[in-house]
């Protein structure tokens, strides 16, 4: 075969600036759309910041907007500041934390599986936290029975029993990723994957609670319902963390995702390194779900709620759907806390009112499918 | 010469699929890769931009050797659009945005949007711009993804099977765009086909492959009524028309 000599010319190819060119019909509307989008998001701030005022509002005792506010900014030790600052601001924190924290992890998660039911829950992380959680109450004897089941937890030693679910919500985690990589599974039937895991670590739960005492039943029952009874300053100020540095890094990776939407091949040629960003995207996913669920338990669903209402409003786009879902998130679980908290003569978990949302949401998905 | 691919061989496990490959693309000219089903042309393609490894042989572009150059780098020099691309609830304008994300560092600047604009433009999509994906028809759809090779603004384009499942006004409107990018952009195309008479038609090289080898590569003179039986077992009749010649298979 005949061969010509190789070009040297060795430097890049010459980006042509064409952006001085009059803006034509097409960016003109694309750019009023991503203002739309923009527009969506400041409403869901506001409207966020709205939900988590009344929420700071309901209760037993009454307070308007105006000393809510006047409490938030100028704390003057009070009954009234004290109910504001140590008993209901954290609850509030914790919904838009633990909401926000589940969102996103359930969006990047359905993005790099490319599997619309890819979740915390249904990937099993959930179960397994709570796993972590019982073996801890049950072999380091952590549980005790303190006060009302509303008002106090039921964990004596919460440290223990954070440490032990986030390290079986990691392990859970570390098979999965295993399972993607040592073996034959596609990302898409790794949903499949998680249920199994999840079923077994429920094993393990059901062994645990076989063989507890009574009071480390109640314990690790109340552990398992997701409530936001169970935030303190401490918590909070662990999940912010891992929340903005998980932010942060998913943020930096939301053209790899807009990439890795049209499938792998396409993202490998855009120059994506898929297996590394699918890799650390699971485990940032993972560390940021397992440290809510140690903390509040099992919020179930909001993985899966907050990112599908955001992408059916404002599409797939990274670039905004990964904040949307965050926003999302806290949205509902800020509703589902008020719901379970007052619409009920007794208060019910929030996680009980999230199951309930996110269970006929899931057979939705199932029945409608997906068109990825 | 814009891209050399020297003796490459591609196996899955023991299953040899690419056997001493070599040809090279020079600009402002398509190729075409012809050959039956399994000859291993998505696989050479895959190769070329890296998707898949080669264990041997070595690509060069610009005589920069691919397997040592940076994914993101390898992305500003070959676009790639693969056999299937998954559909999602994107708009048509991120979707083809996403090709600038090789030269994007933080942010999509006014010039990505520009390019982007161009690319949509190009392919005629201005009024599906803010679409959904999954609302496209096969051929919209199709469009999308060569707009989105077009905003990477390559020098080479590498199209496997740009004309399935596409109808015949269809196959020719792609065809035709890829040659005027072509001819306007002096880009190589290297364009994976089963039509060998669409490729005859907008082509300027042929490269026939069969069993994981090439056999044959060059210009129109190349496709013989032999080369057929060797490379589809099956007979033909090879006629001109308007010059070109029309390859008519055999009723088996």
């Amino acid at each position: 075969m005949k061969r010509f000599k190789l070009s040297k010319r060795t430097n890049r190819p010459k980006q042509k600036d064409i952006s001085t060119t009059p803006k034509d019909a097409t960016t003109t509307a694309y750019l009023r759309h991503s203002n739309k989008k923009r527009l969506f998001l400041a409403a869901l701030t506001l409207s966020l910041i709205f939900l988590s005022l009344l929420t700071i509002r309901l209760g037993g005792t009454d307070l308007n907007f105006k000393q809510i506010i006047k409490y938030l900014f100028a704390p003057d030790g009070s009954w009234n500041s004290s109910v504001v600052w140590d008993l209901r601001l954290p609850r509030v924190l914790a919904a838009i934390l633990a909401g926000a924290g589940l969102g996103i992890a359930g969006a990047v998660m359905q993005t790099i599986l490319r599997n619309p039911l890819a979740s915390p829950f249904t990937l099993g992380i959930s179960n397994a936290a709570a796993f972590g959680a019982a073996l801890a109450i049950v072999v380091f004897n952590s549980g005790s029975m303190v006060g009302t089941m509303e008002v106090f937890s039921m964990v004596s030693n919460p440290l223990v029993v954070t440490l032990s679910a986030f390290t079986c919500a990691m392990l859970a985690t570390i098979i999965i990723i295993g399972l993607i990589h040592l073996t034959e599974s596609t990302p898409e039937t790794i949903v499949l994957a998680g249920l199994a895991i999840s079923s077994i670590f429920g094993t393990g739960l059901a062994i645990l609670t076989y063989l507890a005492d009574d009071v480390a039943i109640a314990s690790i029952v109340f552990w398992q319902f997701g409530s936001l009874s169970k935030a303190g300053w401490t918590s909070i100020a662990i999940i912010s963390a891992v929340l903005i540095i998980s932010f942060l890094f998913f943020f930096i990776k939301r053209w790899d995702y807009n990439s890795i939407e049209a499938g792998e091949d396409v993202a490998k040629g855009l120059g994506v390194k898929i297996a590394q960003t699918r890799i650390l995207s699971l485990i940032i996913s993972a560390l940021l779900t397992s440290t809510v669920v140690s903390f509040f338990g099992i919020i179930g669903f909001i993985g899966l709620i907050g990112p599908h209402m955001v992408k059916r409003l404002i599409g797939n786009d990274n670039r905004f759907s990964l904040i949307g879902s965050m926003l999302t998130g806290a949205t509902v679980l800020m509703l589902s806390h008020i719901v379970g908290s007052y619409a009920f003569s007794a208060a019910i978990p929030v996680g009980i009112i999230t199951s309930a949302i996110g269970g006929p949401l899931f057979l939705m998905i199932l029945m409608k499918g997906d068109k990825r | 010469m814009i891209i050399d691919v020297e003796n490459i061989s591609f196996s899955y496990g023991k299953e040899t699929v690419l056997d001493d490959i070599s040809f090279f693309a020079e600009k402002n000219s398509i190729v075409s890769v012809l050959g039956s089903n399994g000859a291993g042309k998505t696989t050479m393609l895959k190769c070329m931009c890296n998707v898949l490894r080669p264990q041997k042989g070595a690509i060069h572009v610009e005589g920069k050797d691919v397997l040592k150059m940076k994914a993101r780098e390898l992305a500003r020099h070959i676009a790639y659009v693969p056999q299937s691309v998954a559909t999602s609830r994107m708009t048509v304008f991120d979707a083809v945005l996403i090709g600038r994300r090789p030269h994007i560092e933080i942010n999509a600047s006014k010039n990505d949007i520009a390019i982007t604009t161009q690319a949509i433009n190009d392919m005629g999509l201005e009024k599906l711009s803010l679409r959904y994906l999954d609302q496209l028809s096969g051929g919209e759809f199709q469009k999308v993804q060569i707009a989105r090779a077009l905003a990477q603004e390559t020098d080479i384009l590498i199209l496997d099977e740009p004309s399935n499942n596409l109808d015949i006004a269809n196959q020719h409107k792609t065809m035709n765009t890829v040659e005027k990018i072509v001819r306007k952009k002096g880009v190589s195309a290297i364009i994976t086909m089963h039509d060998i008479n669409l490729a005859i038609q907008y082509s300027d090289k042929f490269l026939f492959m069969k069993d994981g080898k090439v056999s044959a590569y060059g210009g129109q003179e190349i496709i013989t009524e032999q080369l057929i039986q060797n490379v589809y077992g099956i007979k033909a009749e090879i006629i001109l028309h308007n010059n070109l010649p029309v390859v008519i298979p055999f009723k088996h």
